[in-house]
């Protein structure tokens, strides 16, 4: 009795409230310590803005969820949304973000990278500012390779002639998430098909493109892939390139700081993603910035927040200390200016995770399973436009 | 044969123990030992670090108590609404208790995704998303018709005549219920008591969704989210830590109270 | 004021329900009726949330979604299965345990355990138990010499459901076990005593006494264990969240993405009455297929 008497006076508490009145942020992983450090700053600088950083989950579809369920419950569960370019259009069209279009200055509006100001926006207008931009890239190891790869064909005949029984040829993410996606598109691309067209939500997935690219990457498994390249997700594939395993390597950015301080350290270098003859690479847009969310009761103070953590000195300290792009295109670093031209955006629809779910389970089921690509792509086809159809 | 059903026994044993013994030895070792293949059975260097780890780093500390909070605030509540209908149930007439034990069986067998999100709508107008309560309400709920079912049977064994007596002293029915029944149903309450209690422990959807400030998680929903120091390993260590840290209370409260488990799972009502 | 009285007397019987059904009412009653409303409307990102009438439609396009019946095959699949392998186990246990006496009861504890642990917690621990470099199960198999090479069980279809069903096949059986076990404690020791003296074997005790006996409590188990198993979330989201190739998803699965990651409850909520209405039914014909000429449970 006694004990439950305990648990009811506990219950009464408010957990639900921030401390001191901070504002709350739901983050990754702060493995380095780098937002701490940058939040620490901005609240020197502001004594009176205290941040509450949540470190959530490393799975970025988890943090989505877990921002939605907070929004849904209608009040601030957050005041600043850390966000990536994919959740954008859902999270403004459900109305969850504030407008920030006139808040931008000139200069901040000619500096950030048009694409990502672009991937930040919906039907015109800017909800998320970029904080740093990622793009898709081939890694090699240029003590095995004596000219980097340029085509498809190029990729395939190099890996399959310097792997060995103990490295592979091409490392790449196939686990069903939202990485397969970015690769799949990088492939789509670079042979010149495309996914969804964002304005005319015309879908293109059952091209011939389309299943030349998915044919690609089944082909690979198992040749010049290792088979469990259907479940590895980045860190899986960084690790074993590091630990020199590899010939090549589809990742991001932010392997390049982290490889050359690994056994393989001077053996590395990058080029954009291949692509079929005739046709161009393309890279996939990644990249995180901050919005403010729009049950916030105290929008300019994290306006404040926002503003400084996306401003040029803070873009430097993530890029030294962790490896992100600036997404300012006076700090892009020269040898990454080649990836991020090449860097195209998802489409910005509301429905995105829907369309990306039915595209990753179709490509994941064609890699790993019975149904032939041609056929996979039909039925994602046919599910998408039967998703963005039924949105009118 | 029974050489051979010993062995059958003992193998399925040590199927059921051996991921909850491995994860326990596994907490014990360093990160290093963790990565090392192939892997070691026992800890070569033992420490304590991932606990330390879960407790400093982590509000593990926090998921603990509002476990313990809504896991004991909610089998109270559903104990208690669920003993003071089945005294009323079991002294009807045996048309309306049929009536409504098919009512509550079809209530029990509702999978709880069809109820959570009109539920949450419910929390959210009340104001209690992050609070305890927002978990507590549900739980007690999601579980009363089976506690229902399971004291209506008991209660029904109780002799009448009792009641009857103390209605004679004077007694009303509040205090015939508090005074008399309560304590002969208590054996078949402390078991429905334990067994929602281990349900709400265990209940993972709603604790996911109703509860998203870290402060306010249960053990559950807190280590689903649980992450490393680097953005993309899993850190098996303090995974591993923290299984054995939410599992514990319940692998001691089987040894405690296994009779009263399996009493309330083998009555009236079973459920999982 | 006899009247008068027989109102006091009948708020005063409402007053001993009125706990539990402001209890149920609220996570019962009006969440299936909000629920109901809900299918038939529009309320999604398109709406800006606020609700559309939608007629039919909801469930017009429940009827051409493949991701609905495939979820729906999966949940097939690991019902049968798991439900299958937890009974065969259970049953063979609890006869096992009875032979053993008194050890049994102890073991009978220590087989309770795993069902009590949580399984959202669990699934985390089996996650890494079938990891393809640092898995418990793969440095097992190896060093027996099953496999040559580390085995990516999540990987796969196949090997994932099979995962599933092995994660919970571990934890649910100990449930039938207990169940099962008190069922063959209820026999009377006489039945099997007049057997013996006839000379019967094994064999004709377990047919003609143990198994009619048994019966009413193997039904039981096994309704509540499909009905269970029917609404799996805990272990799938945890574990492949219904990868890869999205064959693994589960319909509660489904449902779940349906609300929280696609926003679209109208739809969601017409999956889910989907699923209730069909666990309805087979929660009803089996109950009065087995059931009906046996007194339930006790």
């Amino acid at each position: 009795m006694l004990w439950i008497a305990a648990a009811f006076i506990l219950s009464l508490r408010m957990p639900g409230a921030n401390p001191e009145g901070a504002l709350s942020v739901l983050m990754e992983p702060d493995g380095t310590g780098t937002w701490r450090m940058l939040i620490a700053q901005f609240e020197k600088e502001n004594p009176d803005i205290p941040i509450q950083m949540v470190e959530g989950p490393p799975a970025t579809n988890a943090r989505e969820d877990l921002y939605a369920a907070s929004f849904l419950s209608g009040k601030a569960g957050f005041d600043i949304v850390y966000c990536d370019v994919v959740w954008t259009a859902k999270f403004a069209a459900a109305g969850w973000l504030r407008d920030l279009t006139d808040r931008l200055s000139r200069q901040d509006l000619n500096d950030f990278l048009p694409q990502e100001l672009e991937a930040g926006s919906y039907k015109g207008r800017v909800y998320r500012i970029p904080a740093f931009t990622d793009a898709g890239m081939l890694y090699y190891r240029k003590d095995l390779v004596e000219s980097p790869p340029v085509t498809f064909d190029d990729l395939e005949r190099q890996a399959r002639q310097l792997q060995n029984g103990n490295r592979w040829g091409f490392l790449w993410q196939g686990k069903q998430y939202e990485g397969l996606t970015t690769v799949f598109l990088e492939i789509l691309w670079g042979f010149g098909g495309e996914w969804i067209d964002a304005k005319t939500k015309q879908v293109y997935l059952d091209s011939r493109e389309a299943v030349k690219a998915l044919e690609f990457l089944k082909k690979t498994i198992g040749t010049i892939s290792p088979p469990a390249v259907t479940s590895y997700i980045e860190e899986d594939t960084r690790t074993l390139f590091q630990a020199g395993r590899a010939v090549f390597l589809r990742n991001w950015p932010y392997v390049w700081t982290l490889v050359r301080e690994s056994p393989v350290k001077d053996k590395v270098a990058f080029v954009p993603m291949v692509h079929a003859p005739e046709e161009s690479s393309a890279a996939t847009l990644g990249g995180w910035g901050f919005a403010v969310s729009e049950t916030s009761s105290r929008v300019e103070d994290a306006w404040k927040f926002v503003k400084f953590i996306t401003g040029t000195e803070q873009m430097k300290v993530m890029y030294e200390r962790m490896g992100r792009i600036p997404s300012r295109r006076s700090l892009v670093p020269a040898e990454f200016v080649p990836i991020i031209e090449k860097a195209r955006m998802r489409p910005a629809i509301p429905e995105y995770a829907q369309a990306s779910d039915i595209l990753q389970r179709w490509v994941s089921a064609a890699l790993t399973g019975r149904p032939g690509c041609e056929e996979a792509l039909k039925k994602a086809a046919e599910e998408t436009r039967a998703l963005l159809g039924h949105a009118k | 044969m029974n050489r051979a059903v010993r062995i059958f026994v003992f193998l399925i044993c040590v199927w059921s123990l051996i991921p909850v013994v491995w994860c326990g030895l596994a907490s014990l070792k360093s990160s290093e030992e963790l990565a090392r293949i192939p892997a070691t059975l026992l800890p070569a260097d033992f420490t304590l670090q991932h606990y330390i780890e879960l407790f400093t780093r982590r509000p593990f500390a926090a998921y603990y108590i509002n476990s313990l909070v809504v896991s004991s605030l909610s089998a109270f509540l559903c104990v208690a609404a669920a003993g003071l209908a089945s005294y009323r149930l079991a002294r009807s007439p045996k048309r309306f208790r049929s009536a409504v034990s098919s009512s509550l069986l079809v209530m029990a067998f509702f999978p709880p995704i069809v109820l959570l999100f009109p539920v949450y709508e419910i929390i959210r107008m009340f104001g209690l998303v992050n609070q305890p309560w927002g978990l507590i309400l549900p739980y007690a709920a999601l579980n009363l018709p089976f506690a229902t079912w399971l004291l209506t049977g008991y209660m029904e064994l109780i002799p009448y005549e009792l009641e009857e007596a103390a209605a004679v002293d004077g007694l009303g029915p509040f205090a015939i219920f508090r005074r008399i029944v309560a304590p002969l149903a208590m054996p078949a309450m402390t078991s429905a008591f334990l067994l929602v209690f281990i349900f709400s422990w265990n209940e993972f959807m709603f604790a996911l969704t109703f509860m998203n400030l870290e402060s306010a998680r249960t053990l559950t929903a807190g280590m689903a989210t649980l992450s490393g120091a680097f953005s993309q390993e899993i850190p098996w260590g303090l995974l591993a830590a923290g299984v054995m840290a939410s599992t514990i209370p319940l692998i001691l409260a089987v040894f405690v109270f296994q009779r009263k488990i399996v009493a309330g799972l083998t009555a009236g009502g079973i459920k999982e | 004021m006899r009247k008068a009285r027989g109102i006091v007397r009948n708020l005063q019987q409402a007053g001993w329900y009125l706990p539990a059904g402001i209890l149920l009412f609220l996570v019962f009653v009006y969440p299936v009726l909000r629920t109901l409303v809900l299918s038939f409307l529009h309320v999604n990102l398109e709406s800006g949330f606020q609700p559309v009438f939608a007629g039919l439609s909801n469930f017009g396009r429940l009827v051409s979604d493949t991701r609905f019946y495939r979820s729906m095959q999966a949940t097939l699949v690991f019902v049968s299965v798991s439900v299958l392998l937890e009974f065969v186990l259970g049953l063979a246990l609890a006869l096992a345990l009875e032979q053993l006496k008194r050890s049994g009861r102890f073991f009978r504890t220590l087989l309770l355990i795993p069902w009590t642990l949580p399984t959202a917690i669990i699934a985390i621990l089996w996650m890494w138990f079938f990891n393809d470099q640092y898995g418990a199960v793969n440095d097992l198999l190896l060093r027996l010499n099953v496999i040559e090479a580390p085995v990516a069980w999540l990987a796969q279809p196949r090997s994932a459901m099979a995962a599933i069903i092995l994660a919970d096949v571990w934890k649910a059986f100990p449930f039938v076990l207990i169940v099962l076990v008190a069922g063959i404690q209820a026999i009377p020791r006489e039945m099997y005593e007049a057997l013996e003296i006839d000379g019967g074997t094994y064999w004709h005790k377990f047919r003609y006494v143990t198994l009619p006996h048994l019966l009413p409590f193997i039904f039981v188990a096994v309704i509540f264990r499909i009905i269970q198993a029917f609404a799996v979330f805990d272990l799938v989201f945890v574990l492949t969240g219904g990868g890869p190739g999205g064959k693994t998803e589960t319909i509660s699965v489904y449902s779940y993405y349906t609300f929280l990651r696609y926003m679209d409850f109208g739809y969601g909520s017409a999956l889910v009455l989907v699923l209730a209405g069909l666990l309805a039914l087979i929660g009803w014909t089996l109950y009065t297929l087995l059931l009906r000429h046996y007194e339930p449970g006790r």
